[in-house]
C-alpha cells in the first residue's frame, strides 16, 4: 500500500513538473513575443531614448529568466535565442534600426519555432 | 566538469530512490516489465549525464512517470489476474511425464539444446528423471523429479528431527545486530550471557549466530579461537 501511495506521489510530482515547466515556458515565451514585437514598432516610431530604455528593460528580463528557462528546455534552443536577443545590447549602441528590426524578427521566429517544438501535438509526441 | 560531477549525483541518488522504490527483485528473478524499466531507468538516467545541455527535469520527470506506473501495474496486477496474465505471461509446461512437448517449445521460441542447458544448469541431466518441467514468467525453469528420482527427506525414512528454528547471526564482526537479537526472540542481556560463556569478548567474535537452543554456532577473528 506504500508503495502505492508513493508511486501516486511520483506521478503527482512528474505531471506537476511536467505541467509547471509548460506553463513557465509558454508565459515567459509568449511574454518574450510580445516585448520583441512592441520593440519593432518602437524601432519604428520613437526615439532613440525610448529604443535604447525598452531594449535595455528586454535585455535585463531575459537575462533573468534564462535560468529558469534553461532547466526546462534544451539548451541549444534556448542559447540561439540567448545570442539574438543578447545581441540587440551590441546593435543598440549605434542605433541600427533596421539590424535590430531583423534581429527582433529572428528571435521572434525562434521563439514560434520553440513553442512550436513544445506543443503537444500529434507530430510532436510522435 | 563541476556540473556534470553534481548531475551525476542528483541523478545517482534518484535512481537508487526510484530503484529501491521498485522493490527486492534480483535481476534473474525480474518479470518481463521489470526488466523493461530496469534498462530504461539506466538509460534515461544516462543520457543527461553525458550531456549537459539536456536539462535534469526532463529525465527526473520521465523517471518518476516510468517507475510509478511500475508499480501501478504491479499492484493491479496483484489484484487482477487477468492483468497479472498480460504483463507477466503464463508458466509454460515444456516437460510432462518426462514427455518434451515440442509445440510448447516453439511457443517460447526455444531450442531442445536450450531446454537441456537450462536443466542442466538445475543439475538434471536426465530427461527421462523429470516429470514436470516448467518455464516460469521470469525465465527460470522450475523442475519436478519422478518420485524415484527425487532426494529422499527424513518424513520419507518416518524421521522427525526436532525443528530448531532457523538460527540468527545476532553478533557480526564483533558488533551486535540489534534487529536480528529481535528476530531470534531472545533479549540483548541474554546474548551478553551466551557471549560470556563462550569466553570471547564481543569484539573479537567474528560471527555469533542463535537458536533456540543458545548458541548454535560462534567463530572468533583469530584464527585459534
Amino acid at each position: 500500500m506504500k508503495r502505492v501511495v508513493a508511486a501516486f506521489a511520483l506521478l503527482a510530482v512528474a505531471v506537476s513538473v511536467a505541467v509547471w515547466s509548460g506553463y513557465i515556458f509558454n508565459r515567459e515565451m509568449s511574454f518574450f513575443e510580445t516585448e520583441l514585437y512592441k520593440l519593432i514598432l518602437i524601432s519604428e516610431n520613437s526615439s532613440d531614448e525610448e529604443l535604447t530604455e525598452e531594449t535595455e528593460k528586454i535585455i535585463l528580463n531575459w537575462n533573468s529568466t534564462l535560468g529558469i528557462l534553461r532547466s526546462v528546455v534544451l539548451h541549444e534552443g534556448i542559447d540561439e535565442l540567448n545570442r539574438n536577443i543578447s545581441s540587440l545590447s551590441q546593435i543598440i549602441k549605434y542605433l541600427d534600426r533596421e539590424q535590430m528590426k531583423e534581429k527582433c524578427i529572428e528571435a521572434i521566429n525562434q521563439i514560434a519555432s520553440l513553442k512550436s517544438c513544445e506543443k503537444i501535438s500529434f507530430e510532436n509526441i510522435l | 566538469m563541476a556540473v556534470t560531477l553534481i548531475r551525476a549525483a542528483i541523478l545517482y541518488i534518484t535512481v537508487i530512490f526510484l530503484i529501491r522504490l521498485m522493490g527486492k527483485r534480483q535481476i534473474g528473478e525480474l518479470q518481463p516489465s521489470e526488466l523493461v524499466v530496469t534498462i530504461l531507468v539506466s538509460e534515461i538516467a544516462s543520457i543527461p549525464m553525458q550531456d549537459n545541455s539536456i536539462p535534469i527535469l526532463n529525465s527526473v520527470v520521465a523517471l518518476f512517470a516510468l517507475v510509478a506506473f511500475e508499480i501501478l501495474s504491479s499492484a493491479i496486477s496483484m489484484k487482477s489476474p487477468k492483468m497479472r496474465a498480460y504483463m507477466q505471461g503464463h508458466p509454460v509446461i515444456v516437460i510432462r511425464n518426462g514427455i518434451i512437448d515440442y509445440k510448447a517449445l516453439k511457443k517460447l521460441r526455444m531450442t531442445v539444446s536450450d531446454l537441456i542447458s537450462a536443466l542442466r544448469q538445475k543439475d538434471v541431466f536426465d530427461i527421462s528423471q523429470i516429470s514436470y518441467a516448467i518455464f516460469e514468467t521470469n525465465g527460470q525453469i522450475s523442475v519436478l523429479l519422478k518420485p524415484e528420482n527425487r532426494n529422499s527427506t527424513a518424513a520419507d525414512v518416518n524421521v522427525y528431527p526436532k525443528d530448531k528454528g532457523m538460527p540468527f547471526a545476532v553478533i557480526c564482526d564483533g558488533e551486535i545486530i540489534e534487529d536480528m537479537v529481535k528476530e531470534s526472540g531472545y533479549d540483548i542481556s541474554k546474548i551478553r550471557k551466551f557471549v560470556l560463556s563462550s569466553k570471547i569478548p564481543t569484539e573479537k567474535i567474528l560471527v555469533m549466530s542463535v537458536d533456540s537452543d543458545g548458541i548454535a554456532y560462534i567463530a572468533g577473528k583469530d584464527e585459534n579461537s
